[in-house]
């Protein structure tokens, strides 16, 4: 099997008109596991993944995947967004949103081909979305529209897997779908990173958890970081009183 | 009438010359017109076909070919309004509006010292009748360029288009494919110039790419028809114009109007006549 490689951020930091919003160092993501970010509204968590992508102007910026920077591996990078900005009126089916995912890896001038379209196609069948293949995208349901994407991801056969709130919205079958795809993704070794703000299925989800505040509060597996005082840290006293029974000690 | 205007055709190297440019500018103006239009950005088309009045002045002026000083304003105009937006805390449509009409009224000023007030005219509302063989030359490298440039980048055109984030996640520069269509965008802007004159630039843009969005959900269709209505928009409009002795921009665009207003009437998936009816469809079931 190929060895993965796990992404290292020795520093990032993201200022928005000279506040800090974000300041992280020294912080390694595992290939071969999921791993999920939480922290309170504001806390930096899409920043922190526009940064790492380099998507918004950044202070310090030092991240690699495996030993060599992570610029170099662009192609090699799905990220899926917060479903909001797309315009759900464009002109494009389901199917040619899936066939988008395999770009990167075609280069310039290359148009997708047959190889391209099955690529496309078993990815809707992995989400169960083949019969929607020629549907208008603004005609499906918000988890509908999410399967979607996570079928692009997969078209993309990408080693690095961002997701932004991929469950927000959407119904019980969309979810299980993507939580069961993730998981054969990681035993295939891919990297998974997911932007989540829901805290009772943290343990559901996650084998290993960031928790942020503008900085790093806590990190590692889920047992050892999802504790009270790391909430109390990240949200308040309040909130950690209430979750109580949900952490593993 | 029409056996009139085919005559004309046969007899008249203007004529013949006016329905060449018409038909590439409707075709070129159609596709690019597509991406304007699907990356939000018609206002945009609006600022720099406007933009481009003082450059064309000023070539008048300096005896040079037009293409290259309204080229020149009109990527000035869009450096200028992408610099406004970025370092200030202006809305972009603030931006457009402050830039396109300063821009326009230099122009206004540089025509009254170039020539006569028949060319103003001309140049705002067009003469296609009065199409020079070199114009020719020019509208066809023009449409070349769109032709290469679409076909080359399609799949980079259609991306930074539909979702602009993951382009940039998978390393595309954004920015490139921005300015690249604002450059097609002035080149068309300046050939449609000659058929619709600026003030109705945008329509050439902007009307036969919005019939076309109303009528298919693909992007390759929607390109082919935009193309299709900018170019029977623009013979239509162009018999009418010598037929009747009427402006060409003014019978091009309204002819182009005509078209878009069937669309969105009747158009089998988006038009207001169906949707209606589907509205009134599902009253029905739950009553």
């Amino acid at each position: 099997m190929q060895v993965k490689q796990a992404l290292t951020i020795q520093e990032l930091t993201v200022q928005y008109q000279g506040k800090t919003a974000l300041a992280i160092d020294n912080i390694t993501i595992p290939a071969g596991k999921i791993t999920g970010i939480i922290g309170p509204n504001g806390a930096g968590k899409s920043t922190f993944i526009k940064g790492l992508l380099g998507l918004v102007p950044t202070q310090k910026r030092k991240i690699t995947l495996g030993k060599t920077p992570i610029d170099n591996h662009r192609r090699q990078i799905a990220y899926v967004e917060q479903r909001s900005a797309l315009d759900l009126t464009f002109p494009i089916t389901v199917l040619e949103v899936v066939l988008m995912g395999t770009y990167p890896n075609m280069g310039l001038f290359k148009r997708p081909k047959k190889q391209e379209r099955q690529q496309a196609l078993a990815a809707l069948e992995q989400v169960s979305m083949s019969a929607f293949a020629n549907r208008q995208i603004g005609e499906l349901s918000g988890g509908q529209l999410q399967r979607i994407f996570i079928a692009r991801v997969l078209a993309q056969k990408a080693e690095v897997i961002i997701l932004d709130e991929p469950f927000v919205g959407i119904d019980m079958t969309s979810e299980q779908v993507i939580i069961s795809l993730l998981k054969q993704l990681k035993a295939a070794g891919k990297l998974i990173l997911i932007v989540h703000h829901d805290l009772h299925k943290v343990s559901h989800y996650f084998d290993d958890l960031l928790i942020l505040k503008q900085r790093l509060i806590a990190a590692g597996p889920v047992q050892s970081a999802f504790t009270k005082s790391a909430i109390d840290a990240a949200y308040g006293d309040l909130l950690g009183d209430l979750l109580g029974k949900e952490f593993s000690k | 009438m029409i056996a009139n205007f085919i005559d004309g055709l046969l007899r008249y190297q203007f004529l013949q010359n006016a329905l060449v440019t018409s038909v590439i500018v409707g075709v070129i103006s159609g596709i690019i017109g597509s991406f304007i239009i699907l990356r939000g950005m018609s206002l945009m088309g609006d600022a720099i076909s406007h933009a481009v009045l003082p450059g064309v002045a000023a070539s008048y002026i300096l005896g040079t070919n037009y293409i290259i000083g309204a080229s020149l304003f009109g990527i000035l105009a869009a450096l200028l309004i992408g610099l406004i937006t970025q370092k200030s805390p202006l809305k972009n449509d603030t931006a457009i509006g402050v830039v396109f009409s300063s821009f326009f009224a230099l122009g206004i000023i540089l025509i009254s010292f170039a020539k006569s007030s028949t060319d103003l005219y001309h140049i705002l509302f067009g003469n296609v009748l009065a199409v020079r063989e070199s114009d020719i030359v020019i509208t066809s490298l023009v449409g070349l360029l769109v032709f290469l440039f679409v076909g080359l980048f399609y799949k980079e055109l259609k991306v930074t288009s539909f979702d602009p984030i993951m382009a940039q996640a998978y390393g595309l520069s954004v920015q490139f494919f921005h300015y690249a269509l604002m450059f097609l965008l002035t080149l068309v802007a300046v050939t449609s110039l000659q058929t619709v004159g600026t003030i109705l630039v945008i329509a050439m843009l902007i009307t036969p790419a919005a019939t076309a969005f109303l009528l298919t959900n693909h992007l390759g269709t929607m390109i082919a028809l935009a193309a299709f209505f900018g170019v029977i928009s623009s013979v239509i409009g162009l018999f009418f114009s010598y037929s009747y002795n009427l402006a060409s921009g003014a019978t091009i665009v309204l002819t182009a109007a005509a078209f878009f207003l069937l669309a969105f009437l009747f158009s089998p998936r988006k038009g207001l006549v169906f949707i209606n009816k589907q509205k009134k469809n599902k009253g029905d079931v739950i009553t």
